[in-house]
C-alpha cells in the first residue's frame, strides 16, 4: 500500500551527510534515473538555492540591507521588471518560460517555502533565518515567479474570469515586493522621552545614535486599570513632539510624517508603584517609506480571497 | 433587570440547546425539517445576542475586555459561521460542528466564573483582537475536517473526497488569510511592523503555504499526481497549524516571540 499510494519511493542514499548537501545527492540520485522526465527545472531550483545556501555558510551571515537603500533598491527593482516584462514579450511560449509560470514551478516553490517555514519555526530564536541568503534568494525567486504569472495573464485577461486571480496573485506580489525592495528603507529607532528636556537622539538595533528631526519630552504617563481586578488594562502617555502635545497609548501609534510612526514602547516602572510617576519612557520610531504599497496589497489580496469565497459552487 | 454574568448560565444554555436541536435537524437529508432546524438556530442566536445586549447596556462600554468578554463573542462567531458555511454550501454537518466549538468556550465561562472580569493586557484591547482569533479558529475546524476527509480518501485509496476536500480548503483558506492579513494589520498599529517572522508567525506562514501547495495540486490537473500526497499535504497542513496554534508555545524558546505575553 505504501508503495502504491505514495507513488515511486525508495530510500535515499546520503543521510548522514550535511543536510542541505544530503538533500542534493538524493535529488542528483533521483535525476540519474530519469534525466528526462520533469526534473530539469526541480534541479536548477536546488542548484540556485544550494549556491546560498554556501555562501551563506560561507559568509557566517545573511544579507546585509545596508548597501540597497533607496533609490538603489528601487532601480534594481525597475530594472529587473523591465527584463521580466521584455523576456515575456519575447519568448513567452518557450518552454522555459512555461515551466517558470507553471503551477508546477509554483508547488515546487511553496513546497520550499512551507520547509522554510518550517526551519525557521524551529530555529532559537537568537538565529535570524529571514536574512539569511537562501531565504532572500528563496523569496527572490518566488516573486519572479508571480512576475512572470501576472504578466503572463495580464497579456489578455478579463475581469470577470480574471478577477480573483489577479487580486490574488497582484495583492501578493504587491505586499512581497514592497516587504522585500522596502526593507533597505525600514528604520526601527527607540528614543527614551524624559520629563526633563528635551530629546531627538534615537538609537537604532545595532546600538548606533541617530539624530531626528523630531524633540520628544515626555509630559505625563498614566496606567489606566480595570475597577475590577485593578491590573492595567492601558497605557497612556502625554509627549510632547516639537513642543506640540500627542496622544500615545497601546495599540494607537501617532503618524509623524510620510511612512514614520511612533509607538509607545516601554516605561518607567516607578509608574506601577502606588502613587509612582513615570520620570521617563521608551518610545519606537519606525520608518517605513514603503509601508502603504504594502497594505494596498494585503487588502487586494484580501479582497481576492473574499472573492474567490463567494465563487465557491 | 439588569443583565449581569449570573444570568449568563440560563442564556447560555438555553441558546446552547436550542442550537443544538437546530443542529441536529440540520442533519436530516429531508427538507421538512429544515425550516425548523433554522428557526431553533435563529432563537438561539436571539437568546444570545439578548445576553451579549443585556451585558453591553449594564456594563456601558463593548463587552470585549475581558477573558471571559471574548470568549462569548467567539462562541457567537463559531456558531455564526457554521451556521452561514450550511447554508451557503449545505455542509449538513457543520452547525453540529461549530456547536461543539462554540459550546467548549460557552462551557469554560460557566465553569470558571473567576476569569470574567479578568481584565485584557494593554496589548489585547484593540478591535481586531476578536476577529482575528474567531477567524483563525473557524479555519482550523474547516480545515479538522479536511484532514479527516483526507485520511480518509487515503484508508479508501478513493479521489471521490477531492471534491469536498477542495471546497473546504477554499473556504478554509478564506478565512485563515482573513485572519493572516488582519493580524498583519493589527501588528502594525501594535508593535510597528506588519510581518516579524516570530515563532507563531512563521508556523503561520508556513501553513498557509501547505495550504497553498494542495491548492496548487489540485489545478495541475493535467498531471498523474500522486494521491497519497495530495491527501498528504492536507495533513500536513493539519499538523502545521497545530503548531502555529500551541506547539510554538511548547518549545522551550518559546518565550521570546511577540506572541507570547509574559
Amino acid at each position: 500500500m505504501f508503495v502504491r499510494v505514495f507513488g515511486q519511493k525508495q530510500t535515499p542514499k546520503g543521510g548522514k551527510c550535511f543536510p542541505p548537501f544530503g538533500v542534493f545527492t538524493t535529488f542528483l540520485y533521483f535525476y540519474a534515473q530519469n534525466p528526462y522526465r520533469y526534473y530539469h527545472m526541480t534541479l536548477w531550483l536546488f542548484i540556485y538555492l544550494f549556491f546560498f545556501v554556501a555562501l551563506q555558510v560561507v559568509t557566517g551571515s545573511g544579507m546585509d540591507l545596508r548597501w540597497m537603500a533607496f533609490p538603489l533598491n528601487g532601480m534594481v527593482a525597475v530594472g529587473l521588471l523591465a527584463l521580466l516584462f521584455v523576456a515575456t514579450r519575447e519568448w513567452d511560449r518557450s518552454r522555459w518560460m512555461r515551466s517558470l509560470r507553471s503551477p508546477r514551478m509554483a508547488c515546487r516553490l511553496l513546497v520550499l517555502l512551507t520547509l522554510a517555514g518550517v526551519v525557521g519555526g524551529l530555529l532559537p530564536s537568537g538565529v535570524s533565518f529571514s536574512t539569511s541568503w537562501p531565504f532572500v534568494a528563496l523569496l527572490a525567486a518566488l516573486i519572479v515567479h508571480l512576475t512572470l504569472v501576472l504578466l503572463h495573464r495580464l497579456r489578455r485577461f478579463s475581469l470577470k474570469r480574471d478577477g480573483a486571480f489577479l487580486l490574488v496573485h497582484g495583492g501578493l506580489w504587491l505586499a512581497l515586493v514592497a516587504g522585500f525592495v522596502g526593507a533597505p528603507d525600514k528604520a526601527r529607532l527607540r528614543i527614551l522621552a524624559s520629563r526633563d528636556g528635551e530629546q531627538s537622539a534615537a538609537m537604532d538595533e545595532q546600538g548606533r545614535m541617530v539624530s531626528l528631526p523630531y524633540a520628544m519630552q515626555l509630559l505625563q504617563f498614566h496606567i489606566e486599570c480595570s475597577e475590577a481586578d485593578g491590573s492595567p488594562v492601558q497605557y497612556r502617555a502625554s509627549v510632547a513632539i516639537n513642543g506640540s502635545p500627542v496622544e500615545l497609548s497601546v495599540n494607537h501609534p501617532h503618524t509623524l510624517g510620510f511612512g514614520e510612526d511612533l509607538y509607545l514602547m516601554n516605561f518607567d516602572p516607578r509608574a506601577s508603584e502606588a502613587g509612582g510617576e513615570a520620570a521617563w519612557c521608551v518610545l519606537l520610531y519606525e520608518r517605513q517609506p514603503w509601508q502603504h504599497l504594502l497594505l494596498a496589497g494585503l487588502l487586494m489580496l484580501l479582497a481576492g480571497v473574499g472573492w474567490m469565497l463567494v465563487r465557491v459552487k | 433587570m439588569m443583565i449581569t454574568w449570573n444570568l449568563f448560565q440560563p442564556f447560555a444554555l438555553a441558546s446552547l440547546a436550542c442550537w443544538l436541536c437546530g443542529a441536529l435537524l440540520a442533519l436530516r437529508p429531508a427538507g421538512g425539517s429544515r425550516r425548523i432546524s433554522l428557526g431553533l438556530m435563529g432563537l438561539g442566536f436571539l437568546l444570545y445576542a439578548t445576553f451579549v445586549a443585556g451585558l453591553w447596556m449594564a456594563l456601558q462600554r463593548p463587552p470585549l475586555r475581558t477573558m471571559g468578554e471574548t470568549r462569548l463573542w467567539y462562541s457567537l462567531f463559531m456558531m455564526l459561521s457554521g451556521l452561514l458555511v450550511y447554508l451557503r454550501w449545505r455542509y449538513r454537518w457543520m452547525p453540529l460542528f461549530a456547536w461543539v466549538v462554540a459550546a467548549v468556550f460557552i462551557i469554560i465561562n460557566l465553569v470558571r466564573p473567576e476569569l470574567h472580569d479578568q481584565s485584557l493586557m494593554p496589548a489585547l484591547q484593540s478591535g481586531w483582537f476578536v476577529p482575528h482569533v474567531t477567524v483563525y479558529i473557524f479555519s482550523y475546524s474547516l480545515f479538522g475536517c479536511a484532514a479527516l476527509l483526507a485520511v480518509a480518501g487515503l484508508v479508501r485509496r478513493t479521489s471521490s473526497y477531492l471534491a469536498s476536500t477542495d471546497r473546504l480548503v477554499t473556504i478554509g483558506m478564506a478565512f485563515l488569510t482573513f485572519g493572516m492579513l488582519s493580524g498583519c494589520i493589527w501588528a502594525k498599529q501594535a508593535w510597528g511592523d506588519y510581518w516579524s517572522w516570530d515563532p507563531k508567525e512563521t508556523w503561520a506562514a508556513a501553513t498557509w503555504c501547505a495550504y497553498l501547495v494542495y491548492i496548487h495540486r489540485r489545478l495541475r490537473k493535467g498531471e498523474s499526481l500522486s494521491l497519497g500526497l495530495t491527501y498528504g499535504w492536507l495533513l500536513i497542513g493539519f499538523l502545521l497549524l497545530q503548531m502555529c496554534w500551541y506547539g510554538a508555545d511548547l518549545l522551550p524558546w518559546a518565550s521570546a516571540g511577540m506572541h507570547s505575553y509574559n
